[in-house]
């Protein structure tokens, strides 16, 4: 029996790598597991690791990686998104739809160009299977919906000012209304 | 109206959510504005507060914990029925939600909260989220040990207080 974070890990490296793994293999990855901070550490790793070494990907890379460098916000915002992948219909008892890889899969390209910024957002799984981030720390409040089709709602407000609006998905680069509205603007 | 319907909700009332998933809670133990995202879909269901006695109340807790395994009772949100009435959406300042009486035959006290047909933006969904997150007080989850003097806490049997 694989633990449930262990699973996630493991099907977060089956998706990255189009790779299936054997019992054997879950097994020595298991070995790891003693580790500090192991499952945060391994379920984040194979987000670092480049397009060249996923080819020749092994476990004991991804491991080795993983122990000897401090997982970052946004990977662990990341490890959030992937794990909701796992989630079933009525995931909250209230007649939730599953999740949507797509959103999930454009909030994880959104958070991977966070991790320069001081304020990381808080992720939420909405009823209709949509990924969102949100923000709030008092002169704050914030939410980007992930809507699919190359398309993201926000709502920003910001010292009673508001915005809103939908505008097309852009997986290298922080839309510029967005960095303008919740970023720029940090410590005045 | 339902058969089993006390009345039409008042706009004097306090309406409790219920909150079952730490989906909708945050790291801090805040919840977060997918707590409300209901009204959109099947309704954001909730409970009035001034209505339902502590033995309904707890037939609907102990019925919810029992039927969704993995739910886990983490607090409740009460809001004034008259402040989620008056929440308003876009420049045209229309009317946003609807507090309907849905009770059923083992909840009378069972209402919902649902969008109106004035939200005609998918953004506006987000805005709608905030007003409800804003009226329901803003994260601060009231926990079961101190919801109604911990009364309906302690009418959980053993087997359930291990999810509270």
């Amino acid at each position: 029996m694989v633990a449930p974070t262990m699973a996630c890990a493991i099907n977060n490296v089956a998706q990255l790598t189009h790779q299936t793994f054997t019992r054997q293999e879950i097994r020595r990855v298991s070995t790891y597991s003693s580790l500090p901070d192991f499952k945060v550490k391994f379920y984040s790793a194979p987000l670092s690791i480049t397009s060249e070494r996923i080819d020749k990907f092994n476990y004991e890379d991804v491991v080795k990686a993983a122990a000897f460098r401090e997982t970052t916000k946004s990977e662990e915002l990341i490890g959030e998104l992937r794990g909701w992948t796992l989630l079933h219909s009525n995931w909250d008892g209230e007649g939730a739809l599953a999740p949507s890889v797509e959103s999930i899969t454009q909030a994880v390209e959104f958070s991977r160009m966070l991790n320069d910024v001081d304020m990381m957002p808080e992720p939420m799984i909405l009823p209709s299977g949509n990924a969102s981030l949100y923000w709030n720390d008092g002169q704050l409040y914030a939410e980007i919906e992930f809507l699919g089709a190359e398309r993201l709602a926000y709502f920003v407000k910001r010292n009673g000012d508001v915005h809103k609006g939908v505008i097309k998905f852009n997986s290298q680069k922080v839309p510029a209304v967005l960095s303008a509205l919740i970023w720029s603007q940090q410590g005045t | 109206m339902s058969v089993y319907s006390p009345g039409v909700v008042d706009s004097s009332e306090k309406l409790t959510r219920f909150l079952f998933s730490p989906l909708i809670v945050d790291k801090k133990g805040q919840v977060k504005p997918n707590a409300f995202a209901h009204v959109k879909t099947n309704g954001c269901s909730i409970q009035r507060e001034s209505l339902a006695e502590n033995q309904e109340m707890h037939a609907f807790l102990d019925g919810f914990l029992r039927k969704n395994t993995k739910a886990v009772w983490m607090g409740v949100l009460i809001a004034d029925c008259a402040k989620i009435r008056s929440i308003v959406i876009g420049n045209e300042k229309k009317r946003a939600l609807c507090v309907y009486d849905t009770a059923e035959q083992s909840n009378p006290a069972h209402a919902e909260i649902c969008q109106t047909e004035h939200l005609k933006f998918e953004a506006d969904e987000l805005e709608l989220r905030h007003a409800l997150f804003e009226a329901f007080g803003n994260k601060q989850i009231l926990p079961p040990s101190q919801y109604r003097e911990a009364e309906l806490m302690e009418m959980l049997p053993a087997e359930l207080m291990a999810r509270v």
